[in-house]
């Protein structure tokens, strides 16, 4: 069975590019175009990964986060922050936990590795 | 027998029975014998009741000669004349052939009683003023004064003397209590190099330069005894008489006896002073200080607590010292921890302080508090720290502010990474379309190609944004003022936009009158304020149409730009544009844009609000701006 992804990206740019990116992939992916939507969708369905955008509109993608692990539905779902801060730059260390970061701008085999190591796990 | 006893008495006439004057008085108390000294001061009374002596018609209350006549022993008693001197009255009993008489010894002890009663005076009291004036009372009984004055050399600044404390009778001088006047040419300069009592019998023949001045208030005659601590000369007891020769070298004697406590005194009071001053120094410097001080005992009581602690906390510091736990309890549970850990090494005494020690606590407002607090141990004299002394400052506005600054860095980053993300990651598309070597579609071509030219436009306004920021902020730019045509500033802006728009197949609509009045401003900026409004819309609106009108109004036109995107919370409708002024971005990402905006259109006395009705239900902004006044016409 094809694994679940969850990509929260408010960006359609962006949602382009995953697309493009996962084409040949063999996982389901679902996107919501906001945080609210991504908040919808976990609660209604279990992912086995979701990739999280930060800067957004309310709840942003650090917010949303603190959300996803307190719903039972999500709280052991690895998460990968994609964005265009360094790791340990002041937006990234505001988010909480231990989690995995991707830089924008990625390469499609940066991608596809980062998701392989998490749904490994 | 009696005679005998007189005419051994008489061997001795001459002889000073160690100051004292002596008389014989039998039992029904007739004065029988008085010493030639006696009768010399206070003539001859023999015969004459013995209580003459003291100017009375009856027997003395309490007599010593009776009672010496019952006990058979020597008595004495202190017995204040009616001239105000005491005197000792010792009576000796003595019998010869069955007769009773008594020997009476009286010694004039006025002056050493005085100078035992200034003593017990200066030892009862630590406040110089009443020490001082009962001194000059009792002075008044052995010396004839009709001022006293006490000088000190001035502490602080060298050569003048201060004027510590007077007796009345000063009213027609100008010296009052802490009149400072220059040393040279006092008494007390005199005094300092004599060490000795100065006497100044008649001021008409002045010994000193004051004293013609002196002279001039009255004063015949002077006396100034130097006030000495160790083997220092601090000062003087100073007298001054209507009356010339008022003083002698006997009240040299009495004062001799004081002079040194009175010195000690008057170090104890200036000692006294000093401490309060400082102490009151530093309670108003505690009291006016804006930063938190405190000490704290290891059990958390506190044993002092500055008074603005209830301006950053909130609480009086009363609450604190009922309930020193209140303190911790108002700690955020984040901070608790390391606060607690960073004081533990300051106890232990392996770290010798804290610096900078900055955490948050929540005021009785519930607002939040951030502190910076620095952490000193107070240790006892075996080295054990008892207690830490903190200061703490509020850091809160510093804390809005690198927050305000964290805010604005991100997105600056945010705004020029992801377009340049974004193009990135267009051209890798592009290349793996290309080594594919697939033929791509039309619709495929074409996205690449908006998506590089979207982000292109969005950098490049980024870019200037934050050019147009910078030049604003720093305040080396100035507005420039030209004459500025605005239907073709929002014309031009529209043709920008025009693209983006039609990507996203939004309709643009314009409806601008065929003429506005010129305005004076930056045309250029004015430009990127347009352009900044109508970004915005576009980013923000999915579908539908955005709308740019313009009216013109008396001295003014306004400008709508209305859209049927997103909208937003009446919350947000002012803080939209505060980007740079809210602990918190009305939005992640809102950008510097509408900021921007605000800035340059109040920058030409403009105004600009947002209206909306809510979340998803369109935003329509609106700004206007003053015309130019129009020109005369001849």
């Amino acid at each position: 069975m094809s694994k679940e992804i969850l990509i929260v990206e408010d960006d359609a740019d962006m949602q382009l590019f995953y697309k493009e990116m996962l084409k040949k992939e063999d996982y389901n992916i679902t996107f919501a175009s906001s945080g609210k939507e991504g908040l919808r969708r976990v609660q209604d369905k279990k992912y086995n990964l979701i990739i999280l955008d930060i800067i957004m509109e309310e709840p942003t993608g650090d917010r949303l986060f603190a959300m996803i692990r307190k719903n039972p539905n999500s709280k052991d779902v690895p998460v990968i922050f994609s964005t265009v801060f360094k790791k340990d730059s002041y937006a990234c260390t505001k988010a909480l936990g231990n989690v995995s970061f991707l830089e924008k701008p990625f390469r499609r085999e940066e991608l596809l590795n980062e998701i392989k190591k998490n749904l490994q796990n | 027998m009696l005679s005998s006893l007189q005419d051994n008495l008489g061997v001795y006439n001459g002889y000073s029975w160690g100051s004292a004057y002596v008389r014989v008085a039998n039992q029904e108390k007739v004065v029988e014998y008085e010493d030639p000294l006696f009768q010399e001061r206070f003539g001859n009374n023999v015969g004459q009741p013995c209580y003459r002596f003291w100017r009375r018609r009856s027997p003395c209350k309490g007599c010593v000669s009776e009672k010496a006549l019952i006990s058979k022993r020597p008595e004495s008693k202190e017995e204040t004349a009616k001239d105000g001197r005491v005197y000792l009255m010792t009576s000796v009993p003595v019998c010869l052939n069955g007769q009773w008489s008594t020997i009476e010894t009286i010694k004039d002890v006025t002056e050493a009683k005085v100078g035992l009663d200034i003593l017990q005076i200066i030892a009862s009291s630590l406040d110089i003023r009443r020490v001082y004036n009962l001194i000059s009372l009792e002075l008044k009984k052995v010396i004839e004064f009709d001022r006293m004055s006490m000088t000190v050399l001035d502490e602080m600044g060298e050569g003048t003397v201060e004027t510590f404390v007077l007796t009345k009778g000063y009213r027609h001088t100008e010296l009052k209590e802490g009149t400072h006047y220059p040393l040279s040419g006092s008494l007390l300069e005199k005094l300092m190099h004599t060490r000795a009592p100065v006497l100044v019998d008649d001021t008409l023949t002045p010994v000193v330069e004051t004293d013609r001045i002196l002279l001039r208030e009255g004063i015949r005659s002077r006396f100034s005894f130097p006030l000495e601590y160790k083997g220092q000369i601090i000062g003087s007891l100073n007298f001054g008489s209507k009356r010339p020769g008022s003083f002698k070298e006997s009240h040299a004697r009495l004062l001799n006896h004081i002079a040194p406590q009175l010195a000690i005194a008057v170090e104890n009071t200036r000692l006294f002073r000093k401490i309060k001053d400082s102490e009151e120094r530093y309670r108003t410097l505690v009291d006016s200080f804006p930063h938190l001080f405190f000490t704290r005992k290891k059990e958390g009581a506190f044993s002092l607590l500055s008074p603005s602690v209830k301006t950053i906390t909130g609480y009086r510091p009363q609450e604190f010292y009922a309930r020193s736990t209140l303190m911790d309890s108002l700690i955020y549970p984040e901070d608790a921890g390391r606060v607690k850990a960073e004081l533990a090494v300051v106890w232990d005494g392996s770290s010798p302080s804290s610096r900078n020690l900055e955490y948050r606590i929540s005021h009785k407002e519930g607002r939040t508090v951030w502190l910076s607090q620095d952490s000193y141990p107070v240790r006892d004299p075996r080295g054990k720290i008892v207690c830490l002394e903190c200061l703490c400052r509020d850091i809160t506005e510093a804390k809005k502010i690198e927050e305000i600054k964290d805010n604005l860095m991100r997105d600056v980053t945010h705004e020029l990474k992801t377009p340049l993300a974004k193009m990135e990651m267009t051209l890798q598309l592009f290349g793996r379309v290309l080594t594919e070597g697939r033929e791509t579609d039309g619709e495929k071509r074409r996205q690449i190609y908006h998506t590089l030219f979207n982000n292109l436009y969005r950098l490049k306004r980024s870019v200037q944004n934050i050019l147009d920021l910078s030049s604003l902020e720093s305040g080396h730019v100035k507005l420039k003022k030209e004459e500025v045509v605005l239907r073709e500033v929002l014309t031009s802006a529209i043709r920008e936009i025009e693209e983006e728009a039609g990507q996203k197949a939004l309709k643009l609509l314009v409806s601008l009158p065929k003429e506005i009045p010129p305005l004076l401003g930056d045309r250029e900026k004015l430009f990127h304020a347009v352009m900044n409004l109508l970004d915005n819309s576009i980013k923000y609106t999915d579908k539908g149409a955005v709308t740019i009108s313009a009216r013109v109004l008396s001295g003014q036109v306004e400008v709508t730009v209305s859209d049927t995107g997103r909208g937003m919370e009446k919350a947000l409708l002012n803080r939209v544009f505060e980007r740079f002024v809210q602990e918190s971005p009305a939005f992640v990402g809102s950008g510097i844009g509408l900021s921007l905006c605000k800035k340059i259109l109040e920058g030409h006395g403009g105004k600009i609000w947002a209206e909306s009705e809510g979340k998803n239900k369109g935003a329509i902004f609106h700004f206007t701006l003053p015309v130019a006044a129009s020109k005369e016409k001849n």
